[in-house]
Parts: structure tokens; sequence; C-alpha cells
């Protein structure tokens, strides 16, 4: 039987499978003594089945043939004709029989027992290699699924340390496919990192029947890195382990995958760190330069101014007229100049910092910025009017600058109008809110509103309305700060409003 | 008996030049010492370096002090007058260019005594030192000033 010999390569052939179509020798040795257990059953019932002899005896011969195949079959033929000769053909209990008639009957009963018995044989057969055929054909898929998953099996007897595995877990060591193995060789093939943890995790399968399954980096024959995931288990019978089977993979490509994208991650950590440290550094280049330019810049200015002054008031008397409107004139450009310096901190510092999100009123806020204004300039006759219950929410050192820049706009743009009017309210335009300063002041031609929100352009002359030009500017980065919006329309003469939109914390910021 | 004298942090020799001129205007009567940066404040203040032998009164009656120093910088000399025993009562003013608040919050923070910014418009700047000196040598009491 060429069968018991060949190993599949996926499975290790199990024995008891292809047995269990032959018969044991206990199993043939009852089935060729049935015919002893029939005949006293026939001879009990013969007084129904009389005259027919061989009635119990054909299905008997069968079912020895088919239960105890051939040999089985013809020594159950032999014996049951001897006992039909013996006991039920008449004249019973003689050897020698007179009528001639009986002999072709038993002829026929003995062919009879002899084609069971081969039909039988043929039959196993026909069954033994359709089951071979079968399981060949499983192997095929089996080997077919092995070599794409790079899996394979593999056991081992912890007493020997005798092992087995399939072709698969061969080629994955890159060797013959027909090469077998023992513990110890199959360990040799770990890195050292490796060994200890699988030689720890057999001993746990086999000494505490804990299973496992590991993650270890392999040198195969050839010398190749592999990394293999491997997962044994133990089989008990009675109260020892007598075998561990497991199954091994190839994930080297899997491995490859993640080291790959852990090398990723950890160069956009890198890199992002390095930004990072690049923005740090070019913020803190910007705060030192606005603090350079807050103190360094100004003494020279201070000096200027100071020391014309000097001048001035030391030897004024010796200079003549026009020199000493030569030395004011020193004076107004240095401290015209610390004005631009001071616009420009200011709007550094506008939007410097973290930006906090408290609730808050801004129509009280607007009500004192108003105030304030007004307490300034006593002798002006402003009306103002600001709608209750604007409530936002918003960094309060940064809005109150905001604020404080569009009324005090506002107030200035109104200064030549005998019936100054400032407003604030909030309207609904593109479906946002939006917190409006309207002035009747003397508004501006909106040709030129393009310059509106850059720092140092101005839409006024100095000796219209003096001013450094930074105010909106400062208002517009505010509000994009907060991830709102600000515009503003217009008429010369016609006074001007700004709206600006804040979004709510929970909305998505507008880009 | 002379009236103690004032310690003048400063660097820059224009602003030294005004300031002088400014309190010189308000007759205060007292001596007016120099230093430049930090370092040099800390030596005259401890009687060490190139003052370790100086003469005259321990310490003086107010330090006007500025923030952007060489060497030592500003906060970091408050720091070490408030730190020592000797000088942790000493009026300290800082005299600076800075309207950063940091450096405001900073230094009252140390325990400078006032912040006072210095202005570019010189009218201002005469005015805020004359009443400076005034109101640290005239007005104010300091512990032992009993008379």
């Amino acid at each position: 039987m060429g069968m018991i010999h060949h190993r599949s390569p996926i499975l290790w052939v199990q024995p008891a499978m292809i047995h269990a179509k032959h018969p044991t020798v206990a199993r043939s040795l009852v089935a060729a003594l049935l015919p002893l257990a029939v005949c006293p059953l026939q001879w009990l019932c013969w007084s129904f089945i009389s005259p027919f002899v061989w009635f119990l005896f054909y299905p008997t011969v069968f079912l020895s043939s088919w239960l105890g195949g051939f040999g089985a079959g013809l020594v159950s033929t032999f014996l049951s004709t001897a006992l039909v000769w013996w006991y039920f053909m008449p004249p019973v209990h003689t050897l020698l029989k007179p009528r001639p008639g009986l002999y072709l009957n038993v002829v026929v009963f003995m062919a009879m027992g002899l084609l069971f018995s081969f039909f039988h044989r043929l039959l196993r057969e026909a069954e033994r290699k359709v089951a071979q055929a079968a399981l060949k054909e499983q192997d095929v898929r089996l080997d077919r699924m092995s070599r794409l998953a790079k899996v394979g099996g593999w056991e081992f007897d912890p007493v020997t340390g005798a092992g087995s595995w399939t072709e698969e877990v061969a080629r994955i060591h890159d060797l013959e496919p027909t090469a077998q193995p023992t513990v110890s060789m199959g360990l040799s093939y770990y890195q050292e990192r490796g060994r200890p943890l699988i030689a720890e995790a057999v001993r746990r399968v086999v000494e505490e029947r804990v299973p496992y399954d590991l993650e270890l980096e392999l040198v195969s024959a050839t010398g190749a890195h592999k990394w293999v995931r491997t997962i044994g288990e133990p089989v008990v019978e009675g109260d020892r382990v007598v075998k561990v089977q497991g199954a091994l993979q190839d994930v080297t490509e899997r491995k490859a995958l993640e080291q790959e994208l852990q090398r990723m991650n950890a160069t956009l950590e890198r890199r992002v760190e390095e930004r990072t440290g690049e923005l740090r550094a070019a913020n803190g280049e910007l705060e030192s330069f606005a603090y350079a330019v807050s103190h360094d810049l100004r003494a020279p200015l201070r000096a200027m101014d100071g020391f014309s002054k000097a001048l001035l008031e030391d030897y004024g008397e010796t200079l003549p007229a026009e020199g000493r409107s030569f030395l004011d004139q020193i004076g107004l450009a240095s401290r015209r100049m610390a004005g631009l310096i001071d616009g420009l901190l200011q709007l550094s510092r506008a939007t410097r910092g973290t930006l906090e999100r408290v609730p808050l009123d801004l129509s009280e806020l607007a009500g004192g910025l108003l105030e304030d204004l007004a307490k300034g300039e006593p002798e002006r006759h402003v009306l103002w009017e600001v709608e209750p219950g604007i409530h936002v929410q918003g960094d309060p050192r940064m809005l109150e600058a905001a604020l404080s820049n569009l009324l005090g706009n506002a107030w200035k743009y109104t200064a030549r109008i005998p019936e100054a009017r400032i407003r604030m309210d909030t309207v609904q335009e593109e479906g946002l809110r939006w917190i409006r300063i309207r002035d009747n002041g003397c508004g501006f031609d909106m040709a030129h509103a393009e310059k509106l929100f850059k720092p140092f352009q101005r839409l006024h002359r100095q000796d219209e309305f003096p001013g450094l030009g930074i105010g909106l500017a400062t208002v517009q980065r505010i509000v994009m700060r907060h991830g709102g919006s600000l515009k503003a329309s217009a008429a010369p003469g016609r006074g001007a409003s700004f709206l600006f939109s804040l979004p709510l914390p929970n909305e998505p910021e507008q880009p | 008996m002379n009236p103690l004298p004032i310690l003048m942090v400063e660097d820059n020799p224009q602003d030294e030049m005004l300031t002088l001129r400014s309190l010189r205007k308000v007759n205060l009567g007292n001596q007016v010492e120099v230093v430049r940066d930090g370092q040099q404040a800390l030596d005259y203040l401890f009687r060490e370096g190139e003052f370790a032998g100086r003469g005259g009164s321990a310490l003086p009656a107010l330090v006007l002090l500025d923030l952007g120093l060489p060497r030592v910088g500003g906060l970091e000399v408050l720091e070490r007058i408030r730190a020592d025993a000797r000088t942790r009562l000493l009026p300290v003013v800082i005299f600076t260019s800075s309207s950063e608040e940091e450096d405001r919050l900073g230094s009252l923070l140390l325990g400078a005594n006032s912040f006072v910014r210095k202005p570019v418009d010189f009218t201002e700047f005469a005015e805020k030192v004359a009443k400076l000196g005034v109101y640290w040598l005239a007005v104010n009491e300091l512990p032992g000033q009993g008379r």
C-alpha cells in the first residue's frame, strides 16, 4: 500500500484514516466465524424457514465479506457450506447425501460466496482510490494556499526531540522541501535575540501546556534574514504532552512594511519637530526684534528731540527765528517717528500670545470705551447708541483693542460734523451675524478701500486727520486671528460702516 | 552733611546727559554717580572689583536702573540687590525705554519700587525725571532717616 508511505506536503498522513478501510484481525475473525452464530439461529427458526437451507447463510456470507474482506468471505463461505451440509441438508447429520440435486445447490452457494468476497474487495479498492484522489486534490489545494500565505505546519515530540514540518516550512527556511528537522535544528535558525524567547516558549508549552504566539527573526539556510510568526500548542494524551503542534508563517513583507511605516513616522515626527523649532526660532527673533524696536530705536530719537530742545532752551536766544524753527522740525520729526514705532509695536503686539476664548459682552465694552472717549474730549457732542446684549466669545485684550480702534476712528472722523452720531449694532448678512459700527463722519471713497487694512496706509492727509495708519490693520489682524472677517462700506461725506463677524467657537473656523 | 548720592545705571551716554541735565534743573543737591553696566552697578553697591576701595556713603539714596544693560542685565541687577540683606530696602526705580508688559511686570515682581518709561518727547522726559527726583529724594522717607 503506497498510500501509507506517501507523505502529504501539507498534512502528515493520518494512518488511522487509511486503516479504517482495512479490517483488523479481530474484525476479520469475527466476520469469518459469523456462520457459527447464524447456524443456531436458523436452527431455532427452522420450522418457518424449511426447506430453504441457505436462507440465513446468503446474507451471512455477504456480511462476512463486507466486514472481513476477501479472506473472511471465503472462510465464511466454506464454514457455511459445511454447517448447512451437516445440519440442514436432508438427510441431516450425515456427510453422504443421496440426492445428487443438492450438489448443484452447494456449488451455486459457494460460487456466490466467492463472488461476494471478490466484489467487496473490488469495491473497497475503488473506494480507497477515490479517497486517495480526494486527499491528493486537497493536498494540492492546501499546498497552493500554503505557498500563497507562506504558512506551514510543524510538530515535534518533546521526549525524543524528533519533529516534522510541511514543505512550506522547509521552504521558509530555504531548505529542500523534503528536509526533516529536529527541535534543536529548528531552533538553530533563530537569531540570537529570539532564541531565548522561543526556547522559553517551548519549555512552557511542554511543561506548563501554555500555547505561544511569537514573532521572531530567523536566518535561513541560505543566510536570508526573515521574520516569522510561529504559534505552538500542546497535544495532551493522558497527563502528559506527547506532541507540540503549530504553524509557522513568513511575515517578512509585513514586518518590512511595518518598519518602513515606523521609520516614516519617525521621520515625519522629526521633521515636525524641526519645523516647530524653526518656527519657534523665527518667533523668538520677531519678539527680540519687537523688543529692539521698543527699546533701542527710541533712544536716538529721544536724543534728537532732547538735544534740539536743550539747544533751544539754552542757546535759543542766540539763534535766528529760522534756526529755531529748524530745531522745532527736528523735534517734530523725532516725535513722529516715535509714534510710528509705537504703532508698529501695537500691530505686532495685537495678535501676539495665545488666543483666549471667553464670553464677552461687547455692548458693555463699547459703552465704556465711548465714555472714555467722551471724557477725553468733553467739548464735543456726540450722540452714540449701542445695541445692548451683543455677546461673543473671544480674547478680551484683543477684542478691546479692536473695538477701541474702530470706535476711536468713528470718534475721530466725526470731529467736523455738527451732529455727530455713532451707532453699534448687529446685522445678519451672508448667513453670519455681523457687528456693525457706523458713523455719520466724513467717510471715504471706496475706490481706495484696498489700502484700508494695510499698515501705514491712510486715506486722509495728516493735516485733515492726523494718524499713523495702524488702527484698522490691527483690527483686521485681531478679527482674522479669531477666524472672523472684517469689511467696510463708506462714501465721501456720508459716513462709514465697519462690520466684523466672529465665529462661535463650536463652529469650524473660517479659513 | 552731604545728601546721599543717586546711582544712575545707564549705558546710553545721550540718555545719561539728558537725565543729568534734567536732574540739574531741579537743584536737588544730590551728587549723581554714573555706572555704565550691570556688573559695575553691583560692584559699586557691594564695593567690589573696581569699586573695592570706594569711599563715601555705603549706599546711594536711589538707584535709577535701565533694563537693557551690557554684561549683567537690569533685571538681574535688581534681583541681586533684593537678594542681599544690605541692599534689600534700597529704593530702585526702573528707568527704561521699554514699554513691554513683560518688563513692567517682571520689574515689579522682582521688587522694583517704580517703573518709569523714558518718553521720546524731551519735555515729557524732563518733567518725569524732575518729578522722580523730587519724589524719591525729597518727598519719600526711608527707614533710618528719622531726623
